[in-house]
């Protein structure tokens, strides 16, 4: 499968925080999701796709290009939505339009009022007006209406209600019903991700934890729900971490069927990428 | 260029709430100079206010880009730093020389209107070059400023940088009066007076040209 975002060995460290070795693979037609906690490294990964800052080694590929040698090329295939940064709040809609118009060479202008009369964007109503939902949206359509093959999102879902929320994950299944598309989004609302997401890759203080497929991790994985004299039986390598809370022990695993057989403990649930994301972050093992 | 248009389009366009404000900033000015004696200082005043008004106005624009942490968003539309540098070079300019065509236009009804005789032309367009060499300078220290600090703090900078250049002329004079020396100006005013509007552009060029290029280096190695 031919990717369309390659992020090569990717480095870059600050005093307080370091990007460490990331490596991630977006092949066509998929959406994958980049999950983690707040100060993971998510906003990073995303900022050294875009080249917004300097990447102390690796490299980013788009379309199988250097990002670096390509970087305005690349752009124009791109749609981006950042959750802290926009344009002025003063400019409204159909500013944007006559802004957007110079800057892209296939801006489709028919495309980007018909998204505005969808989400109900008032066209000259200044974006200071606008609810965060409509911001969001308004953001979604900018980034849509030059039809680009790659959607980059840093939480598009962040403080909106379930309704938006709802809404803007049908535009971007939408989106993906063309299999040249793909749609890189970071976010921490985890459920969102188990709806749209084929791959979910986690980062964890700046290091990729792990990249699987959405089905192998709600299919696969497990909690394991028992008590102390059961959780002693269990080997350390059956195992990825383990939580003691009031009621006994929750132990991730990542083979229900092979624990299964090993071990006879009936109660493993299935997990969702909350609970995965949780138990990695805040287990041991 | 297409590229840049837009970018300027939108400097223009986010700035448009502001366009009451240098209305009326222009209004005052019109008034505050008719009520002067004199014709000529009149002419020199409205020049140089409405040049000031107009490079502050396009000022203005850096500041509603770090509201919105514009910079970050242009930077992934297929527009490169140096595009965006030069988008904002171009509009400070441009709203310069705006600010002292408007200045000479209506300071030259305003000195019609008042001394009834035709004003000298030459002597406008020096007095607009002046005027767009001394904003310019201005101009051009605090877009590096901002560039490298930011919006907030640059502005601050311009005043540091003020302080510094007033410190530095009244240290001058200081020791000229100490030191009992007298420096003669008038062989400079007299070369100034003969070849003023030629120093004045390649000055004006000059002082644009080293800001642009500082803000670029500035804003190339610059992470959001």
């Amino acid at each position: 499968m031919e990717n369309i975002l390659e992020i090569k060995g990717v480095q870059k460290k600050y005093n307080n925080f370091e990007l460490k070795n990331c490596n991630i693979k977006l092949p066509k037609g998929m959406i994958l999701g980049l999950i983690g906690e707040n100060g993971a490294g998510k906003t990073t990964t995303i900022k050294a796709i875009l080249n917004l800052i300097s990447i102390d080694q690796g490299e980013v590929c788009l379309f199988g290009h250097s990002l670096q040698e390509n970087e305005k090329n690349c752009k124009e295939e791109i749609g981006v939505v950042l959750d802290d940064h926009f344009l002025s709040p003063y400019l409204t809609p159909t500013d944007i339009h006559k802004t957007m118009e110079h800057i892209y060479k296939n801006w489709d202008q028919t495309l980007y009022f018909q998204y505005l009369e969808k989400f109900q964007l008032p066209k000259t109503q200044p974006i200071k007006e606008y609810s965060s939902g409509m911001k969001m949206k308004l953001k979604i359509a900018v980034a849509l209406s030059h039809h680009p093959k790659l959607l980059i999102l840093d939480e598009p879902t962040s403080g909106l209600d379930p309704i938006a929320r709802n809404e803007i994950l049908d535009i971007f299944q939408d989106f993906i019903q063309n299999e040249e598309h793909a749609i890189f989004v970071s976010s921490h609302i985890t459920s969102d991700l188990e709806h749209i997401a084929d791959y979910i890759t986690f980062i964890h203080q700046g290091e990729i934890v792990f990249t699987k497929t959405r089905d192998d991790l709600l299919d696969k994985y497990g909690i394991v729900k028992c008590l102390e004299k059961d959780f002693k039986k269990i080997v350390k390598q059956d195992y990825i971490k383990y939580r003691k809370n009031r009621y006994g022990y929750e132990i991730l695993i990542a083979d229900k069927k092979q624990f299964k057989k090993k071990y006879d403990i009936q109660v493993i649930d299935k997990p969702t990428i909350e609970e995965i994301m949780v138990l990695y972050v805040k287990g041991e093992k | 260029m297409n590229t840049i248009k837009g970018l300027i389009i939108k400097d223009l366009l986010q700035l448009k709430s502001y366009r009451k404000t240098l209305l009326v900033y222009i209004l005052i000015f019109i008034l505050i100079s008719i009520t002067q004696d004199s014709v000529v200082g009149v002419g020199s005043m409205l020049i140089l206010m409405l040049t000031f008004g107009f490079g502050m106005f396009s000022m203005a624009s850096f500041n509603y880009d770090e509201q919105a942490s514009c910079d970050a968003y242009l930077l992934t539309l297929p527009v490169t730093r140096k595009e965006i540098v030069k988008a904002k070079y171009l509009f400070v300019i441009f709203s310069t020389l705006i600010g002292a065509i408007v200045g000479m236009l209506i300071s030259f009804i305003a000195m019609f209107v008042m001394s009834k005789q035709i004003p000298n032309l030459y002597s406008f367009f020096e007095m607009a070059l002046g005027s767009i060499l001394g904003i310019g300078i201005m101009e051009s220290i605090q877009i590096p400023c901002i560039y490298k600090l930011g919006a907030e703090k640059g502005r601050i900078q311009i005043f540091v940088i003020g302080a510094f250049f007033l410190l530095l002329c009244s240290g001058f004079l200081f020791l000229q009066e100490k030191l009992n020396v007298h420096f003669s100006w008038q062989p400079i005013i007299t070369f100034l007076h003969q070849a003023l509007p030629v120093i004045l552009i390649i000055a004006i060029c000059l002082v644009y040209f080293i800001s642009y290029k500082i803000a670029s280096k500035i804003y190339l190695k610059k992470e959001f």
